[in-house]
């Protein structure tokens, strides 16, 4: 029986290069021969690895989208260690306009399609805001802008001193990230597993949960200074939403939206529930916005099958449409 | 499971995340108990909430507990560094009969180092020794000499112990006192926190007993889904309620305060001691810090350097075209 256990982990289905490297942070290029003349970037949450977006062939976003003939390009945020305690959420959004001006360069266009995940979508909104000349489309998977919502994780967000955190630990670790996710439903965590010992003949089962294991757990810390600015700027004052927030004294103002968005939301996700994302989309002024509303969690969103039935098919099909 | 040999539990190791690995062995444990109470169910007994489901609780919550604990057990660092007057007293009392032991087991591992090197045959006349054993005889005398006169422990070096108020800077000793209370605190918030999960987990297993005693689960996976998903409801309310918030809060603001003056105490131990080579972690941060403000402004400057360049390449163009078409 343990042979079934021994799964061997190979995330990434496509081959791609990574172009650019800068300290902390890389730019990916996927391989592959798109038709469509807009570009795609992904900017994923720092707070788990990329890979959940291609981690294995059925559902595959990026092997998806590049079938439909999207070239696409991803940003991997990186493992930052006790010296990166001191990069900021403006870094980030600098290292995102370095990518976008890149790929504009390459390709020689003048606007790409910016696809933000979590909190890589949070920081595609903001970015967008600051450049919205830049921007074609953008695509929001599970985003949060409202922080003032009544799920768990907040509520504990809410009671936390970031700055004690990172003045301990340097960074917010992993680790400890992990286990405030899986404490929300300690005993479903205490039992998760039977399910797969007590299927542990069906080899495709035990396959995908040992590949979501893989991506659970490879958690990278989150950069001191950027987890303080995220747990007090964006979770206690909720300034995004607020129109408060600024990034070197520029300030976030939501009415830049105004290119086509597409919003795909889940509704059974404990970490972005609707809420978090529904405000926002009734407040962009963009009059080509389009919502996607999956049945599953915040990860069965991008990794169940029913999502890549119901949800994705619909969403690359918007994506393509504007990709001209 | 009977199927996982042992010692194909190494190779599962490797091939899972650490996190799986001991999910997975304690899933099997727990299923294996929960399955015990079922087949009681099924033949009719009633259940009672006894030692079978506090296994369970330490199974389900070992996972969450264990950093905290770690914490809790790392306190003794600090202990040890405390200076205890009644050893420092006793050690003082004792002193004559302590030198005399001393004195008594010096004499007892020369006269063993003798005799082994005697029978041995090693003790050989000076003139026949090699270069390099004359050496490394006058390098050892060296380093004797030097622990004979400085690193001798004696009465007045026990003593320096009970004078660490006195030998730390004030920054020093308050870290320490500050880092003790903080300990204290986050220990009296992390009995409360694991008081409110062990009491939450009661309630739900006296609820699904409750059940389980007036209707008949006809499956396993039955038994075990609403056992499940009743303590989940239960938790809910729990990790949500005004108190539990209040309480996780604070742990986790005094363990952090904790960690961080535990550090500072060392670190200023450290910063403080003219014999120590080593950067402190507070000036590796320092370090770090005005590195990432310099990048920052190297960026900076890069990109108006940028601009400058592109708005003279555009005046020369223009310059350019105008010459051309003046001609």
């Amino acid at each position: 029986m343990i042979d079934n256990f021994l799964v061997e982990f190979k995330p990434w289905t496509r081959e791609f290069d990574v172009v650019h490297k800068d300290w902390l942070f890389s730019l990916m290029h996927f391989k592959g021969s798109p038709k469509a003349k807009i570009p795609l970037l992904i900017s994923y949450a720092y707070i788990n690895r990329p890979f959940i977006m291609d981690l294995y062939e059925e559902v595959s976003i990026v092997g998806k989208l590049m079938d439909a003939g999207i070239d696409v390009w991803m940003i991997d945020w990186g493992y930052p260690k006790r010296s990166d305690k001191f990069f900021q959420i403006r870094d980030y959004i600098e290292y995102i306009d370095f990518c976008v001006d890149f790929i504009r360069k390459e390709k020689k266009v003048e606007k790409i399609t910016l696809h933000g995940y979590c909190l890589g979508a949070t920081m595609a909104v903001i970015y967008t805001c600051l450049n919205p000349e830049k921007i074609k489309n953008l695509v929001l998977q599970a985003v949060p802008i409202n922080f003032h919502t009544e799920n768990t994780i907040t509520l504990w967000a809410m009671h936390i001193d970031p700055v004690k955190i990172s003045r301990a630990l340097g960074n917010m670790p992993g680790e400890l990230l992990n286990i405030s996710f899986l404490l929300v439903e300690p005993v479903k965590l205490g039992l998760k597993y039977l399910d797969v010992i007590e299927n542990v003949e069906n080899k495709k089962l035990v396959k995908t949960f040992f590949y979501m294991d893989h991506w659970i757990y490879d958690s990278p810390a989150v950069a001191g200074s950027v987890y303080e600015e995220q747990i007090t700027r964006w979770y206690h004052r909720n300034e995004i939403i607020k129109g408060e927030y600024d990034i070197d004294g520029k300030k976030i103002d939501l009415n830049k939206i105004t290119m086509p968005v597409i919003a795909i939301i889940a509704e059974k996700d404990n970490l972005t529930p609707p809420e978090s994302t529904l405000p926002f989309f009734e407040k962009i002024p963009s009059k080509d916005k389009k919502l996607l509303v999956s049945d599953k969690g915040h990860v069965g969103l991008t990794v169940s099958g029913s999502s890549h039935k119901k949800v994705w098919p619909e969403a690359i099909k918007w994506i393509v449409e504007r990709s001209n | 499971m009977e199927e996982i040999r042992r010692n194909q539990l190494i190779e599962l190791f490797k091939a899972l995340p650490k996190e799986s690995f001991e999910l997975l062995l304690r899933n099997i444990t727990i299923r294996e108990k929960l399955e015990d109470l079922w087949k009681e169910h099924a033949a009719g007994k009633k259940l009672g909430y006894g030692e079978r489901f506090e296994a369970l609780f330490e199974e389900v919550f070992r996972f969450f507990f264990r950093p905290l604990e770690i914490t809790l057990r790392g306190f003794r660092q600090l202990r040890f560094l405390m200076p205890i007057p009644e050893i420092v007293e006793s050690i003082e009392g004792q002193w004559e009969l302590i030198n005399t032991w001393k004195e008594f087991l010096d004499s007892l591992f020369s006269h063993l180092t003798l005799m082994t090197e005697l029978s041995l045959g090693i003790t050989t006349p000076p003139v026949v020794k090699s270069f390099l054993d004359s050496f490394r005889e006058s390098w050892r005398q060296r380093l004797d000499l030097y622990y004979k006169h400085y690193l001798f422990v004696d009465i007045e070096e026990i003593r320096l112990y009970a004078d660490y108020p006195f030998i730390l800077t004030k920054k020093t000793s308050q870290y320490l006192m500050d880092a003790l209370d903080e300990w204290e605190q986050f220990t009296e918030y992390y009995m409360e926190f694991k008081d409110m999960i062990r009491s939450t987990y009661r309630e739900a297993i006296k609820e699904f007993v409750d059940l389980a005693n007036k209707q008949r689960f006809n499956t396993f996976k039955e038994f075990r889904n609403r056992f499940i998903e009743l303590s989940n409801q239960k938790f809910d309310t729990l990790l949500r309620s005004k108190r539990y918030l209040e309480v996780q809060g604070k742990m986790v603001s005094h363990l952090m305060d904790y960690l961080y003056r535990t550090r500072r105490f060392f670190e200023e131990m450290f910063e403080n001691n003219p014999l120590n080579p080593f950067a402190t972690v507070g000036n590796a941060d320092e370090a770090h810090k005005r590195i990432m403000e310099l990048r920052r402004k190297v960026k900076e400057l890069e990109r108006r350097i940028e601009e400058l360049e592109s708005k003279k390449e555009i005046k020369e163009t223009k310059a350019k075209k105008s010459g051309g078409e003046k001609k």
